[in-house]
């Protein structure tokens, strides 16, 4: 069971994805309904991943819009 | 006959109250491009090495851009230059609203001041005349006392008044410039600048249109822009919930700069967001000249006679005046961006410098005994409101911190150095180098000291799938990269986006309008360059025109004596974020500095960062090497 927890319009959402095996980001993402499109960047374990990165059953992912500066 | 500006430069010599006006030639101008391409070759050609930034002999330049005041959102912007009293180095800084578009409607290109009046006096520029008013009344006063006071006495409430308030009278060596009381040139201190000329404000009216190459191309370009904005999800999150956005998905990155850069999450986020800001005190989204986007916010407390006419707080005061100082009140910090704007104080710098002191009140070096009596705890609203205050009169404690974190660490000693977060002097803005590393190479080479709008962040391009990735393409920029790597990949992207982005401050476009941060893509840019000046230009010349800028910034620094040493990080930078989701993340210092290298190499600059005989030939500056040649090695 991994936590995906997505940002998008100064919201949190938080999904519960069932896994029994690690699988990449982009399944992930699939299976929350995200487009690549509105992905920046993602954070699991302390690191940035990208859409080919695994993600473990026990792990919690964050996704994020791109966000700038200013 | 010159399109879409107008081949003329104000002089201005306080000293000798002369005026005098400068044609400049087309090709000059296509060179320079205005903005702050013009404020770096004035500094180098009118302005001595080694000069006081507090002295009358430096010069201040104001100039909008070649873009400036074309009818098409984000071409609002003008930059202040001069040498900068907070980093000693090349000061410029831009703002957006309405002044720079005026001033071109008023036949101004830009304006260089030098000198300093003998006593207190504003400028009123109404369509091409220009005259120096007696501004003794005016001394003292907060801004919206002051604007009010110059619209009623030339009898005309369109007037648009760039001006300092107390906080510049008395140089604070971080003194911004207000414009409507709530667009900024904020950074660099380039308000004690004017303080120390005894020039209160820069009032402008200008009625007369700007001449355009090509209309139908302009409103073909302007008409596609506006109906992206409320689809595109980067422009429509900035109208809905301003730069305030990133509060909280900062935070959800671990990247919020939270108790001095300690931590990168702050567990009270929420209550500083733009959820909090829209639900609490929010009355309008407002924006720029000519800009559908509408980006800014006003807002009102009762509790603290907060205004809307002075704006609202961005992304980088709700960080500095919140998660910076652990302060969760919302009204708190709404109050502390008033003040700030109405003493004209950068908001960046002003709330650095109270965490600083608020970090040497927790190690016990400072006490309330050197306070004044103020508990200056992180999470103190109240001594927060105090400390600003103190700040812009200069008041007690006030005295020190208006020197800015740095030399105030000078002048406690006992260890807070390393407390005080700055580059070449001037404190970090409100983003993470631990979780974004071009944002190292932006702090430590940007001339101007620890700048974070020097080019898009790694977020930006950090996944080819992701909006505006595909857009930044035409840059040569095929490869996205993780935030948290250093590679020639990485530098190279920096390398490109910083000319894209140095070519936005020097032609007056908003950073928040072409893409990545926004929707209009390159070719819309490049066409509007066309079609508003009748140029037939290229995104080749126009990054050239971004580089040059670069260059002609680097020079006056080398010229003043900074070079590699400075290009340098506080330590804390270097050690691991201690809370949130990139806890224990840290930079390395010698993947840091070999990429510093690397960027040098990559720009045609020496080993110790200043640029070669080549370069400045390459860009058309061998004047500089004509001019300087003698006095510095390149
Ligand atoms: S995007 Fe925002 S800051 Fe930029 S010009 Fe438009 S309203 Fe102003």
């Amino acid at each position: 069971m991994a936590k995906v927890i997505v940002f998008s319009g100064d919201r949190l959402t938080e999904h519960i994805v069932e896994l029994d095996r690690a699988v990449t980001l982009g399944y992930i993402l699939n299976k929350v309904n995200i487009s690549r499109e509105e992905v920046g960047f993602a954070i699991c374990r302390s690191k940035y991943i990208c859409l080919d990165d695994l993600v473990n059953p026990e792990d919690e992912v964050r996704i994020f819009p791109p966000l700038g500066g200013g | 006959m010159a399109f879409g500006y107008n081949r003329r430069v104000l002089h201005v010599d306080l000293s000798a109250e002369r005026i005098e006006v400068e044609n400049v030639s087309d090709e000059f101008y296509r060179t320079y491009m205005g903005g702050s391409g013009l404020i770096g070759y004035y500094l180098l050609k009118m302005m001595k090495p080694g000069i006081d930034p507090l002295g009358p002999d430096n010069v201040l330049v104001f100039a909008p851009g070649a873009l400036t005041g074309a009818p098409l959102g984000g071409m609002c912007r003008f930059a202040v230059g001069a040498k900068s009293p907070l980093t000693n180095a090349f000061g410029q800084s831009e703002a957006g609203g309405f002044w720079g578009p005026e001033l071109k409607r008023a036949g101004f290109d830009g304006i260089v001041i030098r000198g300093k009046a003998s006593k207190p006096v504003y400028l009123y520029i109404n369509d091409g005349d220009v005259s120096i008013y007696d501004a003794g009344d005016l001394w003292g006063k907060k801004t919206g006392e002051v604007q009010d006071v110059i619209r009623d006495r030339h009898k005309d409430p369109a007037i648009r008044v760039a001006q300092i308030g107390p906080g510049g009278e008395n140089l604070v060596r971080y003194a911004c410039i207000t414009n409507e009381l709530k667009h900024f040139n904020g950074r660099n201190g380039l308000g004690a600048v004017m303080g120390s000329k005894n020039l209160k404000a820069i009032a402008v009216r200008g009625k007369k249109q700007i001449p355009i190459a090509d209309h139908k191309l302009m409103s073909e370009i302007s008409k596609k822009f506006g109906s992206t904005v409320m689809e595109n999800p980067l422009t429509k999150g900035l109208y809905e919930s301003g730069t305030a956005a990133s509060v909280l998905g900062n935070n959800a990155a671990g990247i919020l700069p939270t108790k001095n850069f300690r931590y990168g999450e702050f567990d009270k986020a929420e209550a500083i967001s733009a959820k909090a800001m829209n639900e609490k005190i929010l009355v309008a989204r407002e924006g720029c000249y000519a800009c559908p986007v509408r980006c800014k916010r006003a807002v009102k407390s009762d509790r603290y006679g907060v205004e809307p006419r002075f704006g609202g707080p961005e992304y980088e005061t709700l960080a500095s005046f919140g998660s910076l100082c652990l302060i969760d009140d919302i009204e708190v910090i709404a109050k502390a961006n008033q003040m700030c704007n109405e003493y004209t104080l950068d908001t960046i710098s002003t709330g650095m410098t109270i965490a600083f002191a608020m970090e040497c009140f927790e190690a016990n070096i400072l006490t309330e005994d050197d306070t004044d009596g103020i508990e200056l705890s992180f999470g103190n609203g109240e001594a927060l409101l105090a400390m600003i205050e103190k700040i812009a009169k200069r008041e007690g404690f006030g005295d020190v911190l208006a020197e800015g974190s740095k030399r105030a660490s000078e002048i406690i000693g006992k260890g807070s150095e390393k407390f005080a977060l700055t580059v070449k002097g001037q404190e970090l803005p409100m983003h993470e180098p631990r979780g974004k590393y071009s944002l190292a190479l932006a702090y430590a080479a940007s001339e101007r000291g620890a700048d974070h709008m020097v080019a898009a962040h790694d977020t930006m391009v950090a996944s080819k799938d992701q909006y505006g990735f595909r857009e930044i393409m035409p840059l040569g920029i095929l490869e996205p990269e993780s935030p948290t790597v250093f590679s020639n990949l990485k530098v190279r992207t920096f390398a490109y986006l910083s000319m894209w982005w140095s070519f936005f401050n020097a032609a007056g476009i908003c950073d928040f309008v072409p893409v990545p941060r926004s929707s209009m893509p390159i070719k819309d840019v490049v066409d509007a360059m066309c079609a508003f000046t009748g140029w037939q230009t290229s995104a080749f010349e126009l990054m050239k025109v971004g580089e040059r800028a670069l260059v002609l910034a680097r020079m006056f620094n080398a010229r003043e004596g900074f070079d590699v040493k400075e290009d340098a990080l506080p330590e804390r930078l270097f050690s691991p974020l201690e809370k949130g989701p990139l806890s224990g993340n840290s930079l390395s210092e010698e993947e840091f500095k070999e990429a510093l290298q690397i960027y040098y190499a990559m720009m045609n600059w020496n080993e110790r960062g200043i640029p070669t005989r080549g370069k400045l030939s390459e860009l058309g500056l061998d004047w500089i090497a004509e001019d300087y040649g003698q006095s510095y090695s390149i």
